[in-house]
């Protein structure tokens, strides 16, 4: 028959449905709260490897204006720099991502870029040459070696 | 007034609130701490110290040609003996002497001490140990105790010759003479250890 | 209704998890962020470059030691050279102990001048160096002895205080002068040094203490140094006596 009163109408109330239905509308709020942040994570990631790649760009851009120095002063000396090999080791992943660094003759910078769109560019400043090299991450070894035919600088793998 | 409904009602509150309030101590304690946050430990301080270590080797180490550096002097005129800073000047440790004449102990003083970095001086050299020649243990010139862990080292060497030794220099007895035939007489290495305290 | 079927604040406990769960990944996701940033910048400088400047350093004085020494006792070039080598080996012999210590290795090797010709008057004594180069200053009283030995042109010695007296060299030869002033002191310079090789030695009271500039040849001395992170070889001209 017609109740008098729609709220206190408890007929056709299961516990155990009203159980099943409050935990399913729990989950689904909370997917949708973890959902939300997940963007977020992944803008957070790409600005800590930009802030690795900054870090990294400008360790690597000073070994090799200490290698520029270093051969500057002993021809400035008269004398003669018959090898020179200076090296350096890079993370093999940031992040857990590959990445690869781009050396550039002119203007002299150093690139850093990954797939997920992070980049950071550190300049430097040597007067020797630096043969162009682009280098993927992965051997962590390398060395920067003195070309005296050339007087410039070639990187290679260790 | 004393209303017993609600029991359960204010035990939520006080759960919700205690978890709240666990989450932000925990916040705030994980984020303070980072390897730049100044303590003794830093990386920082560590390349610091190096670079005023190096400098102060540097400085010591300059000669003009026909004269001696003011190191080579100072390591010509040891007596030997373990020195240690008792507040005031560098004093013969179990004795009452001061380390005197010594250009390595005024630019510590001035630099050093005054910044409060704790430092030991230790000298290897080479030795003549049944026929071979090897270095020898090192041995303390100023001594400060036990290094922290993060300590740095940065040394000199600086190379004697028989005309250096004679006339009353290699005070200590220590150096002999590695090779009597030439005009080499030891090889000397300077090591300065630098720690925050 | 008992405690364990109270079914009101269920929203309430469900949204203080929301909320804490929110503030667990924003702390965990800024605090990484800042970690990285903060991050330690490099190692600061590698310390193999002060090692190799020292080398350098008492490589040279060595050089310079042995030759005095060699030449001092006197004898032939052929026992001058023999004594030379005979200390720069023991020298090189026991540098690389001293270098263990520290994990790098070192060699030197040098070369026979006894057959060589005698430096140009530049600054490093190469024929590149500079040609126009002071020698000392702030002279009190100074005797100079040049001994022109290859002339290619004309070349100066300028002493300089409130006046200038340039002594023009125009041929080969043994040259001497000594000059001195009473409140003036002057600086020794040498003009063209790259058109004429020989020796010279100064020697003089200067900055209120004696001094000695000298030089017979330049001795190119090859250095190898290999450390954990830099391997060289290097080739320097040492100007022997001083």
């Amino acid at each position: 028959m017609h109740s008098k009163n729609f709220l206190i109408n408890d007929e056709a109330v299961s516990i155990s449905i009203g159980f099943i239905l409050m935990f399913s509308v729990s989950v689904l709020v909370f997917t949708a709260l973890v959902l939300s942040f997940y963007s977020i994570y992944q803008e957070t990631e790409k600005s800590a490897m930009q802030a690795s790649f900054k870090i990294i760009g400008s360790e690597i851009s000073e070994k090799i204006t200490t290698f520029d120095m270093i051969v500057n002063s002993i021809n400035s000396s008269g004398g003669e720099v018959n090898s020179l090999e200076y090296e350096f080791s890079l993370p093999g992943s940031i992040a857990g991502k590959s990445y690869t660094m781009n050396i550039t003759n002119s203007p002299y910078q150093i690139i850093m870029e990954s797939d997920n769109g992070a980049r950071s560019v550190s300049p430097f400043n040597i007067t020797i040459n630096i043969t162009e090299r682009k280098i993927y991450s992965g051997s962590e070894n390398y060395k920067f070696k003195y070309d005296t035919n050339n007087r410039s600088i070639i990187i290679d793998e260790d | 007034m004393l209303d017993e409904k609600a029991q359960l009602h204010t035990l939520e509150g006080v759960s919700a609130a205690t978890l709240i309030l666990l989450v932000i101590i925990y916040a705030i304690d994980a984020t303070s701490m980072t390897p730049l946050t100044s303590s003794t430990s830093n990386a920082h301080v560590q390349s610091e110290l190096v670079a005023l270590g190096q400098d102060i080797l540097n400085t010591l180490d300059y000669e003009e040609p026909g004269y001696n550096s003011k190191l080579k002097n100072d390591i010509l005129n040891w007596d030997g003996n373990q020195y240690i800073w008792n507040g005031y000047d560098y004093i013969l440790d179990g004795g009452t002497n001061y380390l005197n004449n010594s250009n390595l102990s005024s630019i510590l003083k001035k630099t050093l001490i005054s910044q409060g970095i704790a430092h030991k001086v230790e000298i290897v050299y080479l030795i003549n140990s049944s026929n071979n020649i090897i270095t020898s243990a090192p041995d303390k010139m100023i001594d400060a105790g036990i290094p922290s862990n993060n300590a740095v080292i940065v040394s000199r060497k600086i190379v004697l010759q028989d005309t250096d030794c004679t006339g009353g220099g290699c005070n200590s007895g220590k150096y002999l003479d590695i090779d009597p035939s030439t005009n080499l007489y030891n090889i000397v290495d300077i090591k300065l250890i630098l720690w925050r305290t | 209704m008992g405690i364990i079927q109270n079914n009101d604040a269920q929203f309430m406990l469900l949204a203080g998890f929301i909320i804490a769960i929110g503030l667990v990944i924003t702390t965990v996701m800024f605090s990484s962020i800042i970690f990285e940033e903060n991050m330690a910048i490099g190692g600061g400088s590698d310390p193999s470059k002060n090692e190799l400047v020292n080398l350098i350093h008492i490589t040279k004085d060595e050089t310079r030691a042995a030759y005095n020494n060699s030449t001092a006792s006197g004898g032939g070039n052929t026992a001058k050279f023999n004594n030379f080598s005979k200390q720069m080996q023991y020298f090189n012999g026991n540098l690389s102990k001293m270098y263990a210590l520290h994990g790098e290795t070192v060699n030197i090797s040098w070369e026979n001048w006894t057959n060589k010709g005698y430096a140009n008057l530049t600054d490093n004594g190469t024929a590149n160096g500079v040609s126009n180069w002071t020698v000392i200053e702030n002279v009190k009283n100074s005797n100079i002895t040049v001994d022109v030995i290859y002339f290619n042109g004309a070349f100066q010695i300028r002493l300089k205080n409130s006046t200038e007296k340039l002594i023009n060299i125009t041929s080969t030869g043994t040259f001497s002068f000594i000059n001195s002033t009473a409140n003036d002191p002057y600086s020794i310079a040498f003009v063209n040094g790259a058109n004429a090789s020989g020796r010279f030695n100064m020697t003089g009271n200067a900055s209120g203490k004696q001094f000695i500039r000298a030089r017979d040849y330049v001795i190119n001395t090859t250095m190898t140094f290999s450390s954990n992170r830099i391997k060289t070889i290097l080739t320097i001209p040492f100007s022997v006596p001083w």
